[in-house]
């Protein structure tokens, strides 16, 4: 057990004029996240502190902060692995704060919805009643996976130095998953995509601060790089891009009796 | 014209200025070198020199992209940082006017003072 020092900061824009540190101090143990920490603090000795999480393991993006300076999941965030006595949590930056350490991604939610964040076909009926998978080889897959990862947390927009500046530019996670979704060999929606983003593109000067943030790995600095050059060879009328098809019915395999029934349903 | 089009030939003049960089230390200041592959001048111009090498029409053509391709590039790029301050976000589009009026002025200069190279 080891006593630490959480500074946190305050701010309830309907009793505060202006944000304030608030400290306190409690015994943890090894193994325990800053998350575990606030919690411990909200329930036993300020109920008054307002945080945001949910699954507590990293999947959901709910508790990105700014830990030690640091963008961070506080669930992710184990106190020991800071090195310090004396923890400072601050909510994230370029955000509206709604109170102490949430804050409000609503305006990133709705640029997300507007770039279209899924497969965007012209085969409605197979859409509506699908008959089976798209089918998609592994590298086509690969051109997006690691994208798909994100988590929409937030922590890029925290870091991003041209979202700090300029309200209009949809920022990393958003034109990461523009990218996600025009590279995916499933989707046509790629003009209609590149027509939202394109005036956002330019104002990315890839500082990369947004990869080094991620909390999950991803790289939305690549993803915005890779949007320029295929909006950029779309506009042009050069850029290409192999369709998937629906996959054929596999045949049925002419060993299919030999094999041994499996057993009933045990529940 | 698409926006991200503008962007691309920002770019593409960005690496066209390093080109003509080149270019130039290649042509004035590698004198061994362009004699060694029989190209350009071998030994230090006088200045009457000079002044007549910059009135043929290759030197003016290269001169008039390096303008276009500086002017391209610092203006658009000068548009882009302003338009992304507090101040730059209120007025976006006369700043965008006065940008080109002004990268438009300096052309014109540009090219009247290259045609009149040597009188």
């Amino acid at each position: 057990m080891k006593e630490i020092i959480f500074k946190i900061l305050r701010f309830d824009p309907e009793k505060d004029k202006k944000p304030y540190f608030k400290e306190y101090k409690i015994s943890v143990k090894e193994g325990d996240t800053v998350l575990d920490a606030l919690i411990y603090i909200k329930e036993n000795i300020d109920s008054t502190l307002s945080i945001r999480y949910s699954c507590r393991m990293g999947i959901c993006g709910s508790c990105g902060m700014i830990i030690n300076s640091k963008p961070e999941l506080a669930c992710h965030t184990q106190i020991f692995e800071l090195k310090s006595n004396i923890i400072e949590v601050r909510p994230m930056h370029n955000l509206p704060i709604i109170k102490d350490l949430v804050t409000n991604l609503s305006d990133y939610i709705k640029k997300h919805r507007s770039v279209k964040p899924y497969i965007i076909r012209d085969d409605k009926e197979e859409m509506d009643k699908p008959k089976r998978e798209y089918a998609q080889i592994p590298d086509e897959l690969l051109k997006f996976l690691q994208f798909s990862y994100c988590i929409k947390c937030g922590l890029c927009i925290t870091q991003c130095p041209t979202c700090s500046a300029y309200e209009g530019f949809l920022g990393p996670f958003v034109l990461a998953q523009a990218y996600r979704y025009s590279i995916d060999s499933r989707d046509k929606g790629i003009n209609e995509r590149i027509k939202i983003v394109e005036s956002s593109l330019p104002n990315c000067h890839f500082a990369t601060a947004c990869s080094s943030a991620c909390p999950k790995g991803v790289d939305p600095a690549l993803a915005i790089q890779l949007l320029k050059r295929i909006s950029m060879l779309n506009s042009l009328g050069i850029f290409k891009k192999k369709i998937s098809e629906i996959a054929p019915e596999p045949s049925p395999s002419p060993d299919k009796d030999k094999y041994p029934k499996a057993p009933p349903p045990s529940v | 014209m698409r926006k991200i089009v503008f962007w691309g030939m920002h770019l593409l003049a960005g690496f066209l200025i390093f080109f003509f960089l080149l270019w130039h230390i290649f042509y004035m200041h590698y004198q061994s070198l362009t004699k060694a592959i029989g190209f350009g001048t071998h030994y230090p111009l006088i200045f009457s020199e000079v002044v007549a090498r910059a009135k043929t029409a290759g030197f003016k053509i290269a001169y008039v992209l390096f303008l276009i391709f500086v002017l391209y590039h610092a203006f658009y790029g000068l548009k882009n940082i302003l338009i992304e301050t507090e101040f730059g976000k209120k007025f976006e589009i006369p700043i965008k006017i006065l940008i080109i009026l002004f990268a438009t002025f300096l052309f014109i200069y540009g090219i009247f003072t290259t045609l009149k190279i040597g009188g």
